[in-house]
């Protein structure tokens, strides 16, 4: 017996180049409205994280390098910079300032050729550091040896795993979980095992004349007294280290520039997905009404042969809603395929801060982009069922002229 | 359903010939002067990817049941494969070339090729169903 769902399966299989199309449109739709909601949530996600993740108020870097600076706290860049005359004493004595701790930023030696991202190598003050400190949840930094590493996620490296800096073995002691900052694909040793890596005489291009580590510095990190503004502290910083060859950011404000950044990308998101959203219901409008027109004579007969208007509109709603589900389907599968895995490779991409979303925000994506699809579909059956609804059997079962 | 096998084998085609083409340019692994464990995966990988090549190519030429089929078979399989590849050996560092670009282009290509064997075999079976109604009326 002809059910209503076989009919509509049967209307399907019959026109196969009609229902293809349909197929395609409903497809590319939903893979440019999730690909675009993907990206635009990873990286507001990953705003979020470094906004959480960055203990510091203010980090002051040499003139001229907060770029570099940026590439390195939220992007992942590497780079080896430093100041002409480390400011940490100046820094400290400031008012307003509750602590400030230095680190020095090295690119990694060896594997330039092979990495597609870069590793940034940080010396970090076991004794006053808060940031990495926070990081591993305690005071466990003043565990930490001149033999000792602590890597990003990204770094891929286990607990008690080798790794060679500069020519010294390290053995990794903690692995910290994904920031979705640079600090990823970084690596921290102590400000103690550089000065081993000094002695060595070896990388005079890198650290120059000096014999002690401390005297050297490529940002110092600011945590403010609270009871004294960020901004306030931030300009007795940029007084104090006037004609030093430093300046003082606040986190804030660098945080602020990505959060532009991505409101600009957002908006360009919003308008890619406003014209997809608008062809796709042009073209299904377009599909549907002409395929309604072309069923007039089918139509007319089902109905002078006792078939309700309803149950007929039933049967185009299901095999309309079967295309929908199959373009939806294989859109976000399809969608899925390509962003998970080439996640690493998208994110490097990216120059800004990027944490993937996880299975419940991809979720209501999803959900989101088929009640969109829905609406889509909605619109564009409205024409033919009003065909249906509208005229007589007899009208409908006439010859087309 | 013949000209359902040769769509279906141009797509396969294009998704290995990709992923080949793919892995040897811009996805290509370490370049280093000593030979790490992710060129032996890659070099693996092409083999693989040849032999699907030639399998999706043989369904667009040749359109018969069974030799659709043993195409499917032979494409789900070596996309398996592709999939396990990593295994034979990769890099330890996550930001290492092979681990950002060759080993996520070769999951891609398999994730593609099996869903397209998936479809190939609806299809078939549906052909299959509504031969078996058609006959019975």
């Amino acid at each position: 017996m002809l059910t209503v769902n076989r009919f509509a399966a049967e209307n399907i299989w019959q026109q196969p180049f009609r229902s293809v199309i349909l197929i395609l449109f409903v497809f590319i739709c939903t893979v440019s409205l999730f690909v675009s909601s993907f990206l635009t949530d990873s990286m507001a996600s990953g705003i979020n994280e470094a906004r959480k993740q960055t203990y510091a108020d203010i980090i002051v870097v040499p003139s001229g390098f907060d770029e570099n600076a940026k590439g390195t706290l939220f992007e992942g860049r590497a780079c080896t910079m430093m100041f002409k005359e480390n400011p940490l004493a100046q820094v400290e004595k400031t008012e307003g300032v509750a602590k400030a701790s230095q680190q020095l930023l090295l690119e990694t030696l060896e594997l330039s050729c092979c990495t597609s991202g870069q590793v940034q190598v940080i010396a970090i003050d076991t004794r006053n550091d808060f940031t990495v400190n926070s990081w591993l949840g305690g005071n466990k930094l003043e565990s930490i040896g001149n033999t000792d590493l602590i890597v990003g996620s990204e770094i891929g490296l286990k607990k008690g795993e080798v790794f060679y800096i500069y020519g010294k073995e390290y053995r990794v002691s903690n692995v910290l979980e994904e920031t979705g900052t640079g600090y990823d694909s970084s690596v921290f040793i102590s400000y103690d095992s550089v000065n081993d890596i000094i002695e060595t005489g070896n990388y005079r291009e890198v650290f120059g004349d000096t014999k002690n580590a401390n005297e050297l510095a490529s940002m110092i990190l600011v945590k403010t007294d609270s009871d004294y503004p960020t901004e306030t502290v931030n300009e007795s910083l940029k007084d104090v280290l006037l004609g030093q060859s430093a300046s003082p950011y606040t986190v804030s404000s660098i945080i602020g520039g990505l959060s532009e950044q991505l409101d600009r990308f957002n908006a360009f998101g919003l308008l890619l997905d406003f014209f997809v959203i608008l062809l796709s219901l042009a073209a299904l409008f377009s599909f549907i009404t002409v395929t309604a027109r072309q069923r007039r004579n089918r139509v007319g007969s089902l109905l002078s042969v006792g078939i309700s208007r309803s149950k007929i509109i039933r049967i185009y709603i299901l095999e309309y809603f079967y295309l929908l589900l199959i373009g939806f389907a294989a859109g976000i599968t399809v969608a899925c395929i390509f962003v998970f895995p080439l996640y690493p490779a998208i994110r490097q991409t990216v120059s800004s801060p990027f944490h993937i979303i996880d299975l419940r925000e991809a979720l209501w994506i999803s959900v989101k982009i088929f009640l969109t699809l829905i609406l889509i579909l909605g619109i564009s059956v409205s024409s033919a069922f009003y065909e249906i609804l509208r005229h007589e059997p007899a009208q409908l079962a006439e010859e087309q002229a | 359903m013949k000209m359902k096998n040769r769509i279906i084998g141009v797509i396969g085609t294009l998704i290995a010939l990709t992923a080949l083409i793919g892995v040897n340019t811009f996805a290509h692994p370490c370049r280093a002067k000593m030979a790490m464990a992710c060129n032996y995966s890659t070099k693996g990988a092409v083999l693989v990817l040849i032999l699907i090549t030639a399998a999706a190519l043989s369904k667009v030429f040749i359109t018969d049941e069974k030799t659709s089929s043993v195409t499917d078979i032979i494409t789900a399989v070596g996309a398996v494969e592709l999939l396990f590849t990593k295994s034979i050996g990769s890099c330890k560092m996550d930001t290492m070339s092979c681990n950002t670009k060759t080993f996520p282009t070769l999951t891609v290509a398999a994730l593609l090729l099996i869903l397209l064997t998936l479809i190939s075999f609806l299809l078939r079976i549906i052909s299959l169903r509504r031969r078996k109604n058609a006959d019975r009326e």
